[in-house]
């Protein structure tokens, strides 16, 4: 049951004592974490929909969907279409290959 | 004839009196006490008699002489004798007679010298009526029982609403449903033995109550009869009284509707304090993350996932693809691989506390980062234990503080403990399972969970009720990639070890389709880099400190300072004062806003510094590596855009 959660890890430590190899991992978790940010695809302009975060969350299952030819469907994408299609009037008809392609393109 | 009717219309009236006489009596030991002291101790009685429930005062059949005394530490208030004597320390009888007792305060939450007195013979009287076992006639019934039952067969094969009930010798103090509130649950495996130590120890009102269930009894007594915020702060324990006594309080606070948490989540640009509103919970999962070798995640990891309805969506079905809306509530230890020694965790060196994660970072963290897959699967619970599962989470959120012990008080046992004490339901009460997995096995033979979300893998998957690990995600992307692409290499993972220039190469030729196999294939090469890196800064870090310079010095005191700053996320009540207890209320919310996000600035600056410290720290051949890797991920980005805008894709506004 290790937890990789960087605020747990920085919380312990500070009551327990701030020892070396506690200070690692919390070394390790930040390396993590300022490095997943590279991973996110999002653009900083304003809050369209494209910035929902619903639909950011959908890249990775967005990607999966259009490689694998629609073979794995996970929930983020499925989240993602159906509020696509709520608000967005082109993606009302779409396929879903054409919006996960749409997500990730963005 | 005559006479025998005098007789007997004498002794009905003589009853009648006796009834309305019938009932707790206080008497004031007058002895040496000036008409002023009198008058003032006689008042203090009286407004106690009348914050008393009627139930107390008719069962409590009685008269309980009152006195001052000397005899006393001086910074005690009171106590009481076993059965019908009370005494008050005799140092405040000056400030109780002159009246500057209603004025001075105390700083702790009765306010003032004069409520404390009034909340100590409250206290003092909760405990004669504790020890004089005036239980209700369903509950002495089920006591006489299980008492019978055990003394003829013994513990084992007890039924589940014995446990706890045989040989009961209090009112209330006993009681397993005022044992598994208060913070003494279950021991698991013993039969409904109860815990030695209350670890309920955040957010008390008076820590004096965690020494031991009578005490916990008569100080939540003294707030629930004084305090008309203890219905907010503490709203099960309330509800337990108020059920008990059939009867509350007239004065009574109006409760907000939902509760305050502090997100734990590690995105630090974000303020960490949220709320949930129970109105808003459409059910409540057990979160399972599958086991793998790791020796701590054997037997997986179990948590429960809330899952939240998007704001103006009504309950129902739909609510469960509002991913972004749900939250995680997870015990966790804080131990991470470098250091976590087995004999630590299992003597319960590790601090277990329970964390509020957003379930997208939840996801993340184990099917991408651990590669562990996630199962979800709905607890039969009804609305109302719903939403006191969700009250019961933020109770513990704000005033729980454990000790971790990977055998015997690990995260099932903790998640079981707070579906039981949320709950009350009574499949619950008799189970025993420690390990997380075989938890849920014993959840789904009780009819409290179902499984069935799970049997068609792929509406499992896109439904939510499954989360599979990117393990296999990558090598479906790899097979995609062999037959698009003339590639030589046979596996994934020598892919994988390629040169991030060398997979380059293909980026321009591959279609669309082989384009998102690549971005992912990408992403995985980049988090196996991260892996790498994370063990040869640890390894530097070591060697550095030992060499007491080595350039670390700058990363270390901005490593400490974050430390300093982020130790109120596992400890919320910290960001709290000590004038309040249980649930914040919205005159502590404001405190709580400022100061949660005051920290939460100073440490998206700190850590923005270490990010640089620590970058600095890399090997330059892995440092370019990784730049490498990022380069290509960047590529495979815009190579997709130009595919998707060149086929004349959808475009998102």
């Amino acid at each position: 049951m290790r937890s990789p959660l960087i605020v747990a890890t920085l919380g312990l430590l500070l009551l327990a004592d701030v020892t070396q190899a506690h200070t690692l991992v919390a070394t390790s978790n930040i390396l993590i974490n300022a490095t997943r940010r590279t991973l996110d695809f999002t653009s900083d302009t304003t809050t369209s929909i494209r910035d929902a975060k619903i639909v950011r969350e959908a890249h990775d299952d967005a990607a999966s969907f259009v490689a694998s030819d629609g073979d794995i469907r996970g929930a983020h994408l499925e989240a993602a279409l159906n509020l696509l299609r709520t608000r967005v009037p082109e993606a009302r008809d779409a396929s879903d290959q054409v919006i996960a392609e749409a997500i990730l393109a963005l | 004839m005559r006479s025998l009717n005098a007789w007997l219309l004498m002794g009905a009236m003589l009853l009648l009196g006796n009834t309305a006489q019938a009932g707790l009596q206080l008497q004031l030991k007058t002895e040496g006490l000036s008409p002023a002291q009198q008058q003032a101790s006689q008042a203090l009685l009286d407004e106690a008699m009348q914050a008393l429930p009627p139930r107390f005062i008719e069962q409590l059949d009685r008269r309980i002489d009152v006195g001052w005394t000397d005899d006393m530490p001086s910074n005690a208030y009171g106590q009481a004798s076993l059965v019908s004597e009370l005494d008050l320390n005799r140092n405040l009888l000056a400030s109780l007679t002159d009246g500057s007792a209603a004025t001075k305060k105390t700083y702790r939450p009765h306010g003032t010298v004069r409520r404390e007195m009034l909340a100590t013979v409250l206290h003092e009287l909760t405990h004669i009526y504790d020890r004089s076992r005036f239980w209700p006639a369903a509950e002495r019934t089920l006591i006489q029982h299980c008492t019978r039952r055990t003394n003829s067969s013994g513990l084992i094969g007890i039924p589940d609403e014995c446990r706890g009930q045989s040989d009961r010798r209090f009112t209330l103090s006993d009681d397993p449903r005022l044992l598994d509130l208060a913070g003494w649950p279950q021991y698991v495996g013993r039969r409904g033995e109860r815990e030695q130590y209350n670890r309920q120890i955040a957010r008390s009102p008076d820590i004096y109550e965690t020494s031991s269930p009578k005490e916990f009894v008569a100080v939540n007594m003294e707030y629930f009869l004084l305090d008309p915020s203890y219905v907010c702060r503490r709203p099960a324990l309330y509800r337990y009284y108020k059920e008990h006594f059939g009867w509350a309080p007239a004065a009574k606070d109006t409760c907000g509707k939902s509760f305050a948490f502090l997100n734990a989540g590690n995105d630090f640009a974000k303020q960490p304090l949220g709320q949930v509103d129970p109105e808003r919970v459409y059910a409540v999962d057990y979160l399972l993350a599958e086991a793998n070798q790791n020796w701590v995640s054997r037997w997986g990891h179990s948590m429960l996932r809330l899952v939240i309805c998007a704001p103006g969506r009504p309950r129902g079905p739909d609510c469960r693809l509002d991913l972004d809306q749900h939250l995680v509530l997870s015990y966790r230890a804080f131990v991470g691989d470098v250091q976590l020694s087995s004999w630590d965790g299992l003597v319960g060196k590790y601090p277990s506390r329970l964390f509020v994660l957003p379930l997208a970072q939840v996801i993340d963290e184990y099917t991408k980062t651990e590669l562990r897959s996630l199962a979800s699967v709905p607890l039969n619970l009804s609305r109302n234990e719903i939403e006191d599962v969700v009250e019961h989470a933020a109770e513990m959120h704000w005033s729980y503080d454990g000790n971790y012990f990977f055998l015997s008080n690990n995260c099932a046992v903790e998640g079981l403990k707070l579906l039981r004490s949320g709950t009350n339901n009574a499949k619950l009460v008799g189970l025993d399972n420690i390990m997380p997995n075989g938890l849920l096995e014993v959840l789904k033979g009780r009819g409290l969970a179902d499984t069935s979300v799970l049997d068609d893998p792929r509406e499992a998957l896109r439904l939510g009720y499954r989360f599979d690990s990117f393990r296999d995600r990558y090598q479906a992307m790899f097979e995609v990639l062999k037959k698009h692409l003339p590639i030589k290499q046979d596996k994934v993972e020598d892919w994988l070890a390629l040169k991030a220039e060398e997979r380059r190469q293909w980026i321009d030729q591959a279609d669309l389709r082989t384009s998102a196999a690549l971005l992912l294939l990408e992403q995985a090469a980049f988090r196996q880099q991260l892996v790498l890196a994370q063990d040869e800064v640890k390894q530097r870090y070591l060697g550095a400190r030992e060499l007491k310079s080595g350039g670390m010095d700058k990363a270390n005191a901005t490593l400490k300072q974050i430390l300093a700053n982020s130790g109120f996320l596992s400890r919320p009540a910290e960001l709290l004062g000590t004038g309040g207890y249980g649930l914040p209320q919205p005159s502590e919310w404001q405190r709580l806003e400022s100061e949660s996000s005051l920290r939460q600035k100073q440490l998206q600056a700190l850590t923005g510094d270490l990010d640089k410290e620590v970058r600095a720290l890399l090997d330059p051949s892995r440092a370019a590596e990784m730049a490498a890797n990022e380069a290509n991920l960047k590529q495979v980005g815009e190579h997709l855009r130009k595919l998707h805008k060149a086929a004349g894709g959808l475009e998102l506004p």
